[in-house]
């Protein structure tokens, strides 16, 4: 929740969770993401995780 | 120009240098032995010529004393008719009077060889040889010395010349063909062995191998560089597409978000290539920082398939892991990753769902296994040399997302390493 409100990239993400400082060929983060997204945001109304295209994901409420 | 012009000459003048060194040799060794030839003829005539006044002085000594100067004129005179080389004969009594018996007309007393005796009672004799003829003898002889150390010299500067000539043929072909080379840049040229098998057989085929490595390494240069403009610019034309045509419609906040944000994504892609790209030529060349530490590869494994499980899941490829906890290694713990995450990626990628990959770690003796296995649909024999080539992507794979540049960049990493990748693989029915 460090980064609420706040845009995290990809390359953020992946070297926060898995200390990884290399680009994956593989679109993993999107994988997580959406199965991130599956978890909170679909069986509710209101959605908290929001995609800026380009450029990361934002957790907003 | 000049420059060329100093490439052609330069083997002629060292060929004319060796010459030159035989030539110098050849004929300090030849005046050597034409001098002491001379040297001994010289001493051996003079000798003779001493040997022979010296025998006369004698008798004419012995007849002086027998009774005095007309017993030794009349020998002299007897003696002198018949001799074929007529000597010079002289008495000096007591340093006062000089009878002198027998001289010889138009003889230069200058060019005498003169034996003397001191007789008991103080009187001097004197017999004396003309050395005319033995200077005239000298005198031709060392004409002869001086023709023959000119043929030999000339002999030896010919014969130096084409030895040299035949030794250096070999020499200047491989400069020719070096200066061909330079001149047109290709380097499909090769240097013609003569089959004598020697050192400079050995020289040319040496070259002959480095052309050949040479040529294969600008070959594959070329073709990387061709296959990366070609890569770059199918986005970066994307990507000037995508500007356009947002420049060119009707002036909208959401449109201009839309389209930049197809911007970003597009540059992200060829950022990711050109890292890729960049991180391989860094371990290829040796460039590449290695921080190596003791690393167990469970760990490393661990690591890079728990990144890839979601994905994995996602799909539904079972990722199953078998690692032996003792297996270590000393590598650098981020670049591994990197190869054994691309290993996965890989794999994972080219499994249909329901597949499954195996990664598996274990020691081989002294080295240390990774093995990556897919049920994917395998790669056609013709294809498994290159799949490790830069951007190669076999046909089958292109249908995914990639490029081309994963498996590369295992292979820079794990040989920069000193390790070896191999690859084996049985097409499926897919």
């Amino acid at each position: 929740m460090r980064n609420a409100g706040k845009v995290v990239s990809k390359t953020m993400i992946l070297s926060h969770v898995w200390e990884y400082n290399f680009d994956p060929q593989t679109n993993i983060v999107d994988v997580l993401v959406s199965r991130l997204r599956e978890k909170i945001d679909r069986p509710f109304e209101k959605k908290l995780l929001h995609t800026v295209r380009g450029v990361g994901y934002v957790l907003r409420p | 120009m000049s420059s060329d012009l100093e490439k052609g000459v330069r083997p002629l003048f060292f060929g004319l240098r060796i010459a030159l060194w035989y030539a110098t040799l050849f004929v300090v060794g030849s005046t050597a032995i034409v001098f002491l030839t001379y040297y001994l003829t010289a001493t051996s005539l003079a000798q003779r010529d001493q040997q022979i006044i010296r025998g006369k002085l004698g008798d004419y000594a012995a007849a002086y004393q027998r009774g005095g100067v007309r017993v030794l004129a009349a020998t002299v005179r007897a003696e002198q008719q018949a001799a074929p080389e007529r000597l010079f004969v002289r008495v000096v009594d007591r340093g006062v009077e000089a009878v002198v018996l027998s001289n010889p007309e138009g003889w230069d007393p200058s060019k005498l060889e003169i034996a003397s005796a001191t007789l008991a009672d103080g009187t001097l004799v004197q017999v004396g040889k003309s050395t005319e003829l033995r200077d005239e003898l000298l005198a031709r002889f060392r004409a002869a010395l001086g023709l023959v150390t000119l043929l030999v010299f000339a002999i030896a500067l010919t014969g130096g010349w084409l030895a040299t000539q035949s030794a250096l043929g070999p020499i200047r072909r491989l400069s020719f063909a070096v200066q061909r080379i330079i001149r047109t840049g290709r380097t499909d040229a090769r240097v013609p062995l003569d089959g004598s098998g020697d050192a400079l057989d050995e020289l040319t085929e040496l070259f002959n191998a480095m052309l050949d490595k040479i040529e294969g390494l600008v070959t594959a240069m070329r073709g990387a560089l061709d296959n990366v403009s070609h890569d770059l610019r199918t986005p970066l034309t994307r990507l000037r597409g995508t500007a356009e045509m947002a420049l060119a419609g009707p002036a909208a906040l959401d449109r201009y978000r839309e389209a930049l944000a197809d911007c970003v994504e597009e540059t992200d892609r060829v950022l990711v290539m050109l890292n890729a790209l960049m991180d391989i030529s860094e371990a290829e060349s040796g460039a590449m920082p290695l921080r190596r530490e003791r690393v167990r590869l469970a760990d490393v494994v661990e690591r890079a398939v728990d990144l890839y499980r979601d994905v994995a899941d996602a799909k539904g490829v079972r990722l199953v892991v078998e690692a032996s906890e003792d297996v270590e290694a000393t590598a650098d713990r981020t670049r591994l990753e990197q190869a054994a995450a691309n290993l996965i990626d890989n794999a994972v990628k080219y499994t249909p769902p329901g597949g499954r990959v195996d990664v598996e770690v274990r020691g081989a003796g002294n080295a240390a296994l990774l093995r990556v296995r897919d049920t994917g649909p395998g790669i056609p024999p013709d294809e498994r040399p290159r799949i490790f080539d830069r951007l190669f992507r076999g046909d089958r794979s292109r249908a995914e997302r990639g490029l081309g540049l994963g498996l590369s960049l295992v292979k820079a990493i794990v040989e920069a390493h000193g390790g070896t990748v191999a690859v084996d693989s049985e097409p499926g029915a897919m």
